[in-house]
């Protein structure tokens, strides 16, 4: 019995079941399952080398299976953290996890259906988790039971370390939308693009067996176009530290992929944002008509990359869904003020591109163009950087050869000199008298 | 203004000759940070490049961009840059800034002619954004208040609210508080709030051993025919903080680390009155009273005698 004086604020089943799922949507819910495979090879693999590790999804009407071979979760992990709902404080993180909050896995079930099967080996440890979502709602016990269980001294267990996680019994909308083709496409692109880093490490992801391509992250360098680079770094013990490197350039233009790509620990949290979150209007001074703010085709070479990287994953300024950075985080509006101050001079160049663009129809005359297609694109492990952005030096810039006269003069007499030339338009009227003119007082 | 001053030439511009000469003189105390000739010099040189000269010569500072905002008159200024070492960089200074190098210990000079506004305090942003420690920022605006044509109520308030934004306009400042030399005192706060907010931004996540401290070392006013401006200080590592607070600029008295101005006062007096002044000084004691010399002026003299100009007209 509840004391009189108490208020009762014991959580419900049916919040974690039917609110959290809300915040997020079915292809984050699924890369959220990516990153906990992913953090097993982060911590199996201190190197950043990930070759012959592989994690494979199978979306069918049916199921929703993901099976890695990274190392497995342990008997103890799964008993007293990985299945608990938001993180005891004093548990141990995954050094330079992409795992934060405690909400992933289990908000991830939920997401997509009603059954779901946890089988998971470490190298000494076993074991088999299973449940139904709608039988544990009714359970007054906030806990799960292990199928099978195989740990010390129980003799090793046979087989790879990794997980295979099944949800079965999918939520009718879910199994709708995972299989279909388009879902798949878009998921294998985002998991390319947000899981760049450890597929480039040599991860393998496979959704349907299909492979998730990279997309290789580049910039244009060569002598006369060097992308800035800048690294920093924040709190000063082991585990207080966050590393924040910064490329800033151009690549190929492509209005879709111009923009930032912010990381936290190798897991892209935005990608080609061009929206305040990076700077993107506070780069240009609102005064200034030479640096244009808002987001323009013109510069559709823009790239920006800001790598965050902390042994404590807590650090990271990223928000629970990995969707977005968090504002508010000191370190991150610190390094937001050096990323305006480093995309200030590209965008600059950019615009100066544009207007060479602009003045001169043919090609072999845009001389900074020329500078810009001759330097080839680099993969960011390559690109060495300089503090500021380097350009082709604009001083070799044409001056355009022709200008534009105008003026304006009575319709009358602009009639007279029309009949006179024979000519219809204002723009032979123009011409014909200035030729007329060079030719009768200014030739030799 | 006083009567005195406008009877100087607004050509020669004493004042402000005295206060590039004082700056110069603090910034020989850097070198108890580190080599001077490792500092770089970025200012507005126009076509006179006047402090570029004195620091180039008395510093020995050989890295030195000017800002120039009118690409059109790049010719002109190219053919008036005095030293091979002075690079012109065309542009706003706001963007200028963002492409300079500013990882080395830099002394930035923005000095202008007009008023504060937002593109000029974006300039401060970017500078304090990314200059690395030990790195200066001086900032001169004319600080004359605004001519009242309207009378209007917070005319003059309404104005600098236009120019700088109303965000940055210390909380509780009135009409009042803008006149004379008011006006300069406002400005001097907006600038110095816009140095430390840029700061706290850059500082923020930084353990406080990383952080970059400011102190402010210049809060000039002065009027050799408007009335003008100019407030900086150094960025500073926790390691130099104390060293610069203790002893570094201690007997230089034009320093000024808070929000009360050093005001240039420029004395009229003859060659042969000062020649006369420079034979007392320095002088531990007071000077004797003089029944020929207008006292204030030859208290004043006392004060800035070391950087008081002379001007001649010479045949060359």
């Amino acid at each position: 019995m509840m004391d009189l004086n108490t208020v009762d604020a014991t959580p419900t089943k049916d919040f974690f079941i039917s609110m959290l799922v809300r915040d997020i949507d079915l292809i984050d819910a699924i890369a959220d399952l990516v990153d906990n495979s992913i953090d097993g090879a982060r911590r199996n693999r201190k190197d950043g080398n990930y070759e012959g590790l592989h994690v494979c999804l199978d979306l069918s009407h049916e199921q929703f299976r993901i099976a890695d071979n990274c190392g497995g979760m342990s008997v103890e992990i799964a008993r007293s953290y990985a299945f608990k709902f938001g993180r005891p404080e004093k548990t141990i993180g995954v050094e330079g996890s992409i795992g934060r909050f405690g909400v992933g896995m289990k908000r991830s079930f939920f997401k997509l259906g009603q059954a779901f099967r946890v089988q998971s080996a470490t190298v000494d440890t076993y074991f088999v988790l299973e449940d139904s979502v709608d039988e544990w709602r009714t359970r007054d016990q906030w806990t799960f039971d292990f199928l099978e269980r195989i740990e010390p001294p129980d003799p090793i267990p046979k087989g790879e370390p990794g997980t295979d996680i099944v949800v079965t019994r999918l939520h009718p909308e879910v199994a709708r939308d995972i299989s279909s083709e388009r879902f798949v496409s878009r998921l294998i692109d985002d998991l390319a693009s947000k899981h760049g880093p450890a597929i480039g490490g040599g991860l393998s992801i496979s959704v349907n067996s299909f492979p998730v391509l990279a997309a290789a992250l580049g910039l244009k360098q060569s002598k006369e176009l060097v992308p800035a680079f800048v690294e920093l770094s924040y709190g000063n013990t082991d585990d207080s530290t966050i590393v924040v490197k910064l490329y800033v350039g151009i690549d190929e233009p492509d209005p879709n992929a111009a923009g930032w790509y912010v990381f936290c620990n190798g897991r892209l949290i935005l990608k080609a944002d061009q929206s305040n979150d990076t700077g993107w209007k506070e780069a240009a001074a609102e005064n200034d008509q030479e640096s244009v703010p808002q987001y323009h085709n013109n510069y559709a070479r823009f790239r920006g990359f800001a790598f965050f990287e902390a042994r404590n994953p807590d650090l990271l300024p990223w928000n629970t869904t990995k969707t977005g950075v968090d504002m508010d985080s000191p370190v991150y509006r610190s390094v937001r003020q050096k990323m305006i101050t480093k995309m200030v001079p590209v965008i600059r160049f950019l615009y100066g591109l544009a207007k060479e663009r602009a003045q001169f129809a043919s090609p072999s005359d845009r001389l900074i163009e020329q500078a810009v297609n001759k330097s080839p694109s680099h993969k960011l492990s390559d690109i060495t950087g300089a503090s500021v952005f380097v350009r082709p030096d604009v001083t070799r810039a044409k001056k355009p050869t022709t200008q534009r006269v105008q003026y304006s003069k009575d319709v009358s007499e602009i009639d007279l000199v029309k009949a006179s030339l024979g000519v219809t338009s204002l723009k032979d009227v123009g011409e014909k008298t200035f030729e007329y003119y060079l030719r009768m007082e200014c030739s030799d | 203004m006083t009567d005195k001053d406008k009877r100087i030439s607004y050509n020669v511009r004493v004042a402000k000759t005295i206060e590039r000469k004082m700056l110069v003189s603090s910034f020989h105390r850097l070198v108890a940070l580190g080599r001077l000739e490792d500092y770089q010099y970025v200012g507005m040189g126009a076509y006179y490049f006047s402090d570029f000269e004195l620091i180039h010569k008395s510093l020995g500072i050989s890295r030195m961009t000017s800002i120039e905002w009118d690409v059109n008159e790049a010719k002109r200024f190219t053919a008036n840059v005095p030293f091979s070492c002075i690079d012109i960089k065309f542009g706003e200074a706001s963007d200028v800034i963002t492409e300079l190098d500013l990882s080395v210990p830099t002394i930035m000079w923005l000095d202008y002619d007009g008023t504060l506004d937002s593109t000029k305090l974006l300039c401060i942003k970017r500078y304090c954004a990314d200059a690395v420690e030990r790195s200066l920022l001086i900032v001169t605006v004319s600080a004359a208040p605004e001519q009242i044509r309207e009378e209007k109520r917070d005319e003059r308030l309404n104005k600098l609210a236009q120019k700088v934004g109303r965000d940055k306009i210390p909380p509780g400042t009135t009409e009042r508080d803008l006149p004379s030399w008011g006006t300069a005192c406002v400005l001097q706060k907006i600038i110095d709030a816009e140095i430390r907010e840029t700061l706290e931004q850059r500082n923020a996540g930084l353990d406080d051993g990383d952080k970059v401290k400011y102190r402010q070392l210049f809060n000039f006013i002065y009027a050799d025919n408007v009335q003008m401006l100019t407030v900086g200080g150094i960025l500073l590592s926790q390691r130099d903080t104390a060293l610069v607070d203790d002893r570094l600029f201690k007997d230089l008295p034009f320093i000024q680390t808070g929000s009360d101005a050093y005001r240039i006062r420029v004395p009229v007096l003859t060659l042969r009155e000062r020649r006369y002044l420079d034979t007392l000084l320095p002088l531990r004691d007071k000077l004797p009273v003089f029944k020929h010399m207008p006292n204030s002026d030859v208290e004043w003299y006392k004060e800035i005698y070391r950087y008081f100009p002379t001007f001649a007209e010479t045949n060359i």
